[in-house]
């Protein structure tokens, strides 16, 4: 065995060598036998004619004996590739045409693939191995059970549970100012973290245990070394003023770490300092699992400590909205799923990018048909190679095993185009969309997405090598010469077959993007509460200006008319919070004459604003007032409610008058606010406060200015305005109420375009392939047609006899292709809004109109038909 | 000449090992040995001798090495490996006892059934 093992190997090694040595000992043998014919008398030009006139063709013992030898496999191989290049060098038309659209399909899959490797299966490339990495949640009271956990908590977790290794708090910056030069992003981190992630610095070191008591040491990442300290090894030991306090640089981290974060990188990272309050949960917890111990037990034992922590700490660990008697669940869920928001099992994500791999999957199935029914439509020459090559005793195996050759070569070709093509769809797909939020993420065309599309291509060609093959092997088994009429039912009866298959399979992605295009309709008639369309807003951070809230209070003021006498009276609003900026803050209150229902929950979402906010922003008072001069610091507490808590709380009283109270403080209701969305354009109807903030001071508000014409064209005024009132005040973030408000519906509009494009592609592709797949079928009955012509069918019968058989391709095609949406609309649902899977209209409609557009494309081949002359034809015969 | 009869398949393989066992040969000499041992009586198609060594040596039953034939020209000269040995008897005791039966049944005269 070994023997003939080597002998392969060498075989395929020393392939010249082989070849002299066989030529030489049949060399040898004939020239040996004819030597002794020679000593019988003969001449030796017949005596060596007699030799190997005995020896039987030198030439077919050679062959013989190389397929002995096993190698002859890569010969014919070879010799196949190179016989299909020539083939598509030959026509080039054909060529040009299925490379492009395997291109097409290939690459878009690639681009997918790329995505979706650089986001689920190999994020965060630089971290030692994320898969045995964890995220550790404790329970909020009723909104999730995926929320942050606090100091005393973690620090517990980290002492005392056996299965991790190590666990590491991360905490919420904002973002800080480098020496009022630049603005980062910065995360703050414990002692352990880059421990528990797996790096080393390549500067410095990271951060101690000591360094948390003060918390003034930073770690900067390499993209800001790089590009502000210009790569010097000499900034450690550097002091830079991160907001106006002095930190010292004691690391850099490694090339390739922003984060463990896909939406968010971090330029710099600060020591955690943290809140010793139980009570207070601000940390996100990051833990490394031991090697041995399962994620399960893990949990196990995390909830077992959970359990501890509930008796122990009834206060702060005990009761959530579902069971109020048992302490807060904590949850391990694997890291890779956090931070791809796969908590759960069920992310948007992750079905986003399901779907989109399905719809560019399909997409590459229409490709195949496409390219498929080209080479069917080319067979005729091939049956007659075929036919030649079968005749001249080439097995079955070899002419098929020719084709497939031919064709995932195609396919090879079209591949590499395709991957040119994946950069740039890649680009595109990244900028839109979902995936346009996670700007930690640096997608490659790695060895990975290579290897893929090899696989795709050659799984492609395999594909559809399938209808010509078939045809080949079933031309092989009729006997030579096989009339014309049975191999050109076959033809077309492939052909038929492919068009139903790219006609359903367009119909598939048609409604699909139809139901995007919808949901992007009806998230734009979203109500959103307000009306303010044209204007400016700029966060406003005063906290490293005043330190007490009369002069904050006194600044505002002063800022406001500051703009007002540049833009106009009643233009200005202060409010933390914009609205659908993603985010929101949430405080339990208590709603006087009104007792909860058992465990409902009473924390509610709220904002502070001043008195202008409503009328900047088209807010409707619908009852009582607005703010006013008379909710002074002094004066009485008071809050403004929105719909959504009028109707669950006082749904058969005046709300005007009422009292809520907070922490003990207690607050009289004095207007009710038009409802609308708050944190998100798809949430649920949510009840809402607001303070004044006259009585609830704070140095962060954001400030809104409406204006009658583009917001753009104040910016630099405004920001001017801003600078002459103070110039420490920090000016970032600056952005139009238009950019804002188009920011929010760009994920619909990218998703309905993004499918959108898919859609038309496949009915251009479909439509493509049913013109072609005509124009070949009309070919095919030419003769039929000129009979039928010739015995009294007029131009007009013909037209409606080929229009007619191309309807009934594209119905089948259609039905089927209703059936298939069906089935794979569902996927979509958790991305659609306002309109379900199945809607019937969408598919009937979108059904309808293929077909009609479907006819339009039979009628140019139809037509030919009909003209043709009958006397022709028939004398071609 | 004594009648011809064509060689059954299969058969050429054990005819080589046997003309090789007898002492090395080069591929000519074995078509050669082979004439002379049936005396001319089976037909050996010469080309197909050579696929037949190289599968023998495949299976490891015959070594090869190249040297110098009697007038002085390059020729491979096969002989037979240990293994090669063993399957040569095994296939000779085969053959016999497949010939001592089929003789036998070839005899029976009616009565004897």
């Amino acid at each position: 065995m070994w023997k003939r093992l080597r002998l392969w190997v060498t075989g395929l090694v020393s392939r010249a060598r082989f070849e002299d040595d066989l030529a030489d000992e049949l060399e040898f043998h004939v020239q040996s036998r004819a030597d002794q014919w020679e000593e019988q008398g003969l001449a030796p030009a017949e005596a060596r004619r007699r030799a190997l006139l005995e020896f039987g063709g030198v030439e077919r013992f050679k062959e013989e004996v190389r397929e002995t030898r096993g190698i002859a496999v890569f010969d014919t191989l070879g010799r196949d590739f190179r016989y299909a290049l020539r083939g598509m060098r030959r026509n080039p038309s054909f060529t040009v045409v299925a490379v492009l659209t395997l291109a097409l399909g290939i690459g878009a899959n690639a681009a997918i693939f790329s995505i979706v490797d650089a986001v689920f299966l190999h994020p965060l490339p630089s971290v030692e191995d994320p898969s045995s990495l964890a995220a550790i949640y404790t329970s909020d009271y009723s909104s999730t059970l995926y929320g942050t956990s606090s100091y005393p908590d973690y620090v517990d977790l980290r002492d005392r549970l056996q299965g991790f290794s190590g666990i590491a708090a991360t905490g919420f910056s904002p973002p800080v100012d480098l020496d009022t030069t630049e603005r980062l992003a910065a995360t703050r981190v414990t002692s352990n973290y880059f421990d528990v992630l797996g790096l080393s610095p390549q500067e410095g070191r990271f951060f101690r245990p000591e360094d948390e008591q003060t918390g003034d040491s930073a770690v900067i990442s390499a993209p800001l070394w790089r590009r502000y300290f210009e790569g010097d090894p000499g900034v450690i030991g550097r002091t830079i003023r991160l907001n106006d306090r002095p930190h010292e640089i004691v690391g850099v981290a490694p090339d390739g770490f922003s984060g463990a974060r896909l939406s968010r990188s971090t330029d710099i990272w600060t020591p955690l300092v943290g809140d010793p309050s139980r009570r207070n949960r601000r940390y996100r917890l990051i833990g490394r699992l031991n090697p041995d111990i399962s994620l399960a037990e893990a949990q196990a034992e995390l909830s077992v400590m959970a359990n501890d922590l509930g008796r122990t700490y009834p206060d702060s660990n005990l009761g959530t909205l579902q069971v109020p008697d048992e302490p807060r669940p904590m949850t391990a869920v694997p890291f890779i799923d956090a931070i791809t928001g796969n908590r759960g099992g069920r992310g948007s994500m992750s079905t986003y990018a399901r779907v989109l791999f399905g719809v560019v999957g399909l997409v590459l199935l229409i490709a195949c048909a496409n390219v498929a029914s080209l080479l069917v439509a080319r067979s005729r020459q091939q049956e007659n190679d075929t036919a030649i090559r079968f005749a001249l005793g080439a097995g079955v195996g070899r002419i098929v095993s020719g084709f497939l050759v031919e064709c995932v070569t195609l396919a090879l070709v079209g591949g590499a185009v395709g991957l040119l093509l994946s950069f740039w769809l890649k680009n595109a797909v990244l900028s839109f969309g979902t995936f346009a939020s996670l700007t930690n993420l640096d997608v490659q065309m790695n060895t990975r997405v290579l290897a893929f599309a090899f696989l795709v291509s050659v799984a492609s060609g395999l594909l559809f090598a399938v209808a010509p093959c078939l045809k080949a092997f079933r031309d092989t088994e009729s006997p030579p010469g096989a009339p014309e009429t049975m191999t050109r039912f076959r033809r077309v009866s492939l052909a038929n077959g492919l068009v139903v298959v790219q006609v359903s399979v367009s119909l598939v992605l048609v409604v699909a993007a139809g139901l995007f295009v919808q949901t992007l309709k009806e998230t734009q008639r979203i109500d959103t509460g307000f009306s303010l369309n044209r204007g400016v807003l700029v966060p406003i951070n005063l906290g490293r200006i005043v330190d007490n809230a009369p002069s904050g209070q006194a600044m505002y003021e002063d800022l406001r008319q500051r703009v007002e006498a540049v833009v106009g009276p009643d233009s200005v609003a202060f409010s933390q919070i914009v609205p659908l900026s993603g985010f929101g803050q949430r405080t339990t209150i208590s709603v006087d004459g009104y007792t909860p229902v058992a465990g409902e929950d009473m924390e509610l979402n709220f904002g502070t604003v001043d008195r202008n906010y409503f009328s900047v922003m088209g807010i409707d008072i619908v009852a009582g007032r607005s703010f006013d001069d008379s909710d002074t610091s002094a004066a009485p507490r008071v809050v403004i409610v929105n719909q959504g808590m009028v109707s669950r709380y006082w749904p058969d009283r005046n709300p005007v008058g009422q009292r809520i109270s907070r922490g003990g403080t207690e607050m009289e209701v004095v207007g009710v606010a038009q409802a609308g969305k708050y944190r998100g354009l798809r949430e649920d109807a949510l009840p809402f406060f607001y303070y004044p903030l006259t009585q609830n001071f704070s140095p962060t508000m954001n400030l809104v200015v409406k204006t009658s014409s583009d917001g753009i064209s104040h910016v630099p005024t405004i920001r001017a305005i801003v600078s002459e009132l103070d110039p420490r005040i920090p000016l970032f973030d600056i952005r139009t109420v238009e950019e804002h408000l188009a920011a929010i519906f760009s994920r619909e509009r990218a998703t309905a375009w993004l499918f959108s494009s898919f859609g038309i592609l496949a009915t251009v592709l479909a439509l493509l392939g049913t013109y072609g797949v005509m124009s070949f079928l009309v070919k095919q009955r030419t003769r039929e047609i000129g009979i039928r012509m010739a015995v009294g069918a007029s131009s007009r019968n013909v037209l409606l006899l080929v229009w007619r058989s191309g309807l009934t391709l594209a119905v089948t095609g259609v039905v089927i292709g209703v059936g298939l949406s069906m089935a794979f609309t569902r996927l979509l649902s958790d991305l659609l809004y306002g309109i379900g899977p199945m809607d019937v209209p969408t598919h009937v409609g979108l059904a309808l109109a293929l077909i009609f557009v479907l006819l339009f494309a039979c009628y140019i081949p139809a037509r030919r038909a009909s003209a043709v002359d009958p006397i022709e034809i028939l004398r071609a015969e | 000449m004594p009648p011809q009869a064509d060689l059954l398949p299969g058969t050429l393989d054990v005819l080589v090992l046997k003309a090789v066992s007898l002492g090395p040969l080069h591929g000519y000499g074995v078509l050669v040995r082979i004439e002379q041992i049936t005396h001319g009586a089976l037909l050996v198609q010469q080309g197909a001798l050579y696929p037949a060594l190289f599968r023998l040596e495949q299976k490891g039953l015959l070594d090869t090495e190249w040297g110098v034939s009697d007038n002085n020209r390059r020729a491979k000269f096969y002989r037979l490996t240990p293994a090669g040995r063993r399957r040569l008897q095994e296939n000779t005791a085969r053959w016999n006892r497949l010939a001592a039966a089929m003789a036998k049944a070839l005899q029976t005269r009616a009565g004897e059934v």
